[in-house]
């Protein structure tokens, strides 16, 4: 009975020490991926059913997000009906994109190449075919 | 235990008859009823996952087109959760309740017997629903989809929620005015404990899924425009109202399933509970803790870092009670007789799964980890490790230990083995790969998919019907014993002889009635 509660104490206390350092990285992070920070180009993703409109800053639309490496890019997210979530599963980032409100995603991609974009906001029929690529020019 | 009453006039047991059925306000027969049609729903639920699973074996979708997938799963989500996973331990709360605490019956009878007409007469609702939203049913997609399955499906949650409402109020009053005067709050049985306290998350967590729904219904209907931005509605506000109902949600279905392992592990390694309190206070803490987390399922919707953080630090504290429940087991498993005979199987495989489930949980609770895998296969895979692992290994834990009490005989041991081998490999076949599949980037829902995804997709396959296999060969072996198997002993798990009998309150009027004055037969005798 007293090695149980001796373990019992342990596991609490052992849960609680790495739920601080969990916490306080995740907390770091998140603040620094939601910062404003200096952009180098806005661009305006827009989410339809069932596909995906990127807007550029010369206002030229493109169903294909073209970037350069090391760019900062600040996307701002709007849907058009119903919610959408783009998603990056090469950066591990994701943000919905919801009507009626704006939200922004700040990407800085370093390497050139070609990325899967996904919805992950189930949004109806075509819902697994809404995808994308994201170019990264040299 | 057999009265002489019973020996002499073997009747005609109360399921062979229709009208019996159907006027029955037992609080047996009123679990058994439960349990058979939650045993039903899971059978289509689980038929439904088997095509979503064979659909998902190639990348192009080529059984079933994308609007029916979409229904497959949501029928299968819903019906999963509102009619497999939380009526099976309504009826064994309605089975266990009064014999824990002594009770003849539950306090409304009647009303016990409502709760169960709802509850079905809602699953049929849903099953003709066929609506394809999903079981979160997100607006504004379920606002603006026109047709009438909608309507049915938030119909057939109200029915429900009702249901389960009355079906709470009438547990919470049972064991407050029914239960023997000698049984205080510290010796009442844990699995009782668990359903007072769930009993009260229902109370307070349906009536604000009602309020969403209904909401949802005049936006659908009266052309209100609640959710609807272009209306100066919003759309968060319903996953706002349906997440402050869905966490605890999943704690109204967790918490019966700790329950009733915490009531029959001791039972089967002969050995007492470790930490009686700390586990049934565990209980209450989960409960108040689980109405503060729902936001971390709109970690990225884009509210603020500040708004969000209380729901990081919360959902982390909830997992600490759970994690104290698992330590007690652990060591009330220790140094105790196991004998692997399946309910200790699935007991145990209760427990590991557990753990899994609640490990891979945490990895949500980091914000920037969850912007990975939210709304991914790793979300499907975790969430069924406990959905199935743990919740539905336990309900099956308990059908096997409590299947001598309900039917009088004893189920067939290899073929229940048989059944937690399959299980359990099955399993972590399919929810292993899944997680995998969500690392790389699969998000849920998807009907076709890009071809890098197969070979986990394929594994995850064999993995499901290595599980419905399994299912078959358990149900086989319930319906079969149950009319052929051997005649039960009356203490099957030898509980009574080692002082934990498994229904604390009829035991002890037994033992009152043995002592005051002999008599013959017995009031309040259910079987
Ligand atoms: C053991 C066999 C099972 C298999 C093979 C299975 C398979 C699946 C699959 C393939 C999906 C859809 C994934 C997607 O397209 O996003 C799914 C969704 C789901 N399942 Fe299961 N499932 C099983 C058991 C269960 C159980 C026992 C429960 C609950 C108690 C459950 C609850 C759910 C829920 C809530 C969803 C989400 C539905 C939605 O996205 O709207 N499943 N399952
Ligand atoms: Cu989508
Ligand atoms: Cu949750």
């Amino acid at each position: 009975m007293e090695r149980a509660k001796i373990v019992e104490n342990l596991t609490i206390i052992g849960a609680l020490a790495l739920f601080i350092v969990i916490g306080w990285s995740s907390w770091a992070v998140l603040n620094d991926l939601e910062s404003e920070k200096p952009a180098d180009i806005t661009i305006k993703v827009i989410g339809r059913q069932f596909a995906w409109t990127f807007v550029y800053p010369d206002g030229t639309q493109s169903g294909e997000l073209r970037v350069k490496a090391g760019q900062t890019v600040r996307l701002e997210l709007t849907s058009e009906d119903v919610i959408h979530s783009i998603y990056f599963r090469d950066f591990g980032l994701k943000k919905d994109v919801v009507p009626g409100k704006t939200n922004v995603l700040y990407i800085t991609p370093l390497v050139p190449g070609q990325y899967l974009i996904q919805c992950t906001e189930f949004c109806g029929e075509g819902h697994y075919s809404m995808l994308a690529w994201l170019v990264v020019e040299s | 235990m057999t009265t002489a009453a019973v020996e002499r006039t073997p009747p005609k047991p109360w399921y062979k008859s229709v009208y019996q059925i159907l006027s029955t306000t037992n609080h047996a027969h009123i679990g058994m009823l439960y349990i058979a049609a939650s045993y039903i729903f899971l059978v289509i639920g689980g038929l439904l996952a088997l095509l979503m699973r064979f659909e998902l074996a190639t990348p192009r979708g080529n059984l079933v087109d994308s609007n029916t997938y979409s229904s497959l799963f949501t029928i299968h989500g819903t019906l999963m959760i509102f009619f497999w996973a939380m009526p099976v331990f309504a009826g064994l709360g309605n089975y266990l309740i009064p014999k824990m605490i002594g009770a003849p019956d539950m306090y409304y009878p009647k009303l016990n017997a409502l709760s169960f007409w709802l509850f079905l007469s809602a699953g049929v609702l849903l099953l003709a629903s066929w609506t394809n939203i999903g079981w979160t049913g997100y607006a504004p997609l379920s606002v603006i989809t026109p047709d009438v399955g909608v309507d049915l499906w938030i119909l057939s949650l109200h029915v429900a929620g009702t249901s389960s409402m009355v079906g709470s109020l009438n547990f919470i009053i049972t064991t407050w005015r029914l239960r023997r005067s000698d049984i205080g709050w510290w010796r009442l049985p844990l699995f009782v404990w668990s359903w007072v306290v769930t009993a009260f998350i229902v109370i307070f967590a349906v009536p604000v899924l009602a309020f969403g729904l209904t909401l949802l219904l005049l936006d659908r209907n009266l052309g209100t425009g609640f959710y609807l931005p272009s209306a100066g509605g919003d759309t968060i506000l319903w996953q706002h109202l349906f997440w402050f109902f869905g966490h605890p949600e999943v704690y109204i279905l967790v918490l019966p399933a700790m329950g009733v392992i915490s009531e029959i592990l001791p039972r089967l390694v002969k050995k007492p509970i470790v930490g009686y309190r700390m586990i049934a206070l565990s209980t209450v803490l989960i409960a108040v803790l689980s109405f503060g987390v729902w936001a971390h399922h709109m970690f990225t919707t884009g509210l603020s870092p500040l708004t969000l953080a209380p729901f990081m630090i919360m959902t982390m504290l909830v997992a600490i009670p759970s994690g104290v429940k698992v330590v007690n087991w652990e060591a009330t498993m220790w140094g105790g007789k196991i004998k692997f005979n399946t309910p200790t199987i699935f007991t145990i495989a209760f427990i590991g799964t557990f753990i899994v489930g609640g490990i891979t949980g945490v990895f949500h609770a980091a914000i920037p980890v969850d912007w990975h895998i939210h709304d991914t296969y790793w979300v499907v895979g975790h969430m069924h490790f406990i959905l199935f692992g743990a919740i539905s290994q336990a309900a099956f834990a308990a059908t096997y230990y409590y299947f001598p009490y309900l039917t009088k005989r004893m189920y067939s041991e290899s073929l229940g083995k048989i059944h937690a081998i399959t299980a359990n490999v099955g399993q972590y076949m399919v929810f292993l790969s899944m997680m995998v599949l969500g690392l790389m980037g699969m998000p849920r829902r998807y009907h076709a998919y890009v071809e890098e995804y197969q070979g986990m997709h394929v594994i995850a396959t064999v993995g499901a019907f290595l599980i419905g296999i399994g299912t078959a060969i358990f149900l086989l072996n319930m319906l079969l014993s149950w009319k052929f198997g051997p005649k039960a002993d009356s203490d099957p798990w030898q509980s009574v002889k080692h002082n934990m009998p498994d229904f604390l309150g009829e035991y002890l009027n037994e033992l009152d009635k043995r002592s005051s004055k002999p008599q013959e037969g017995g009031h309040g005798e259910t079987r």
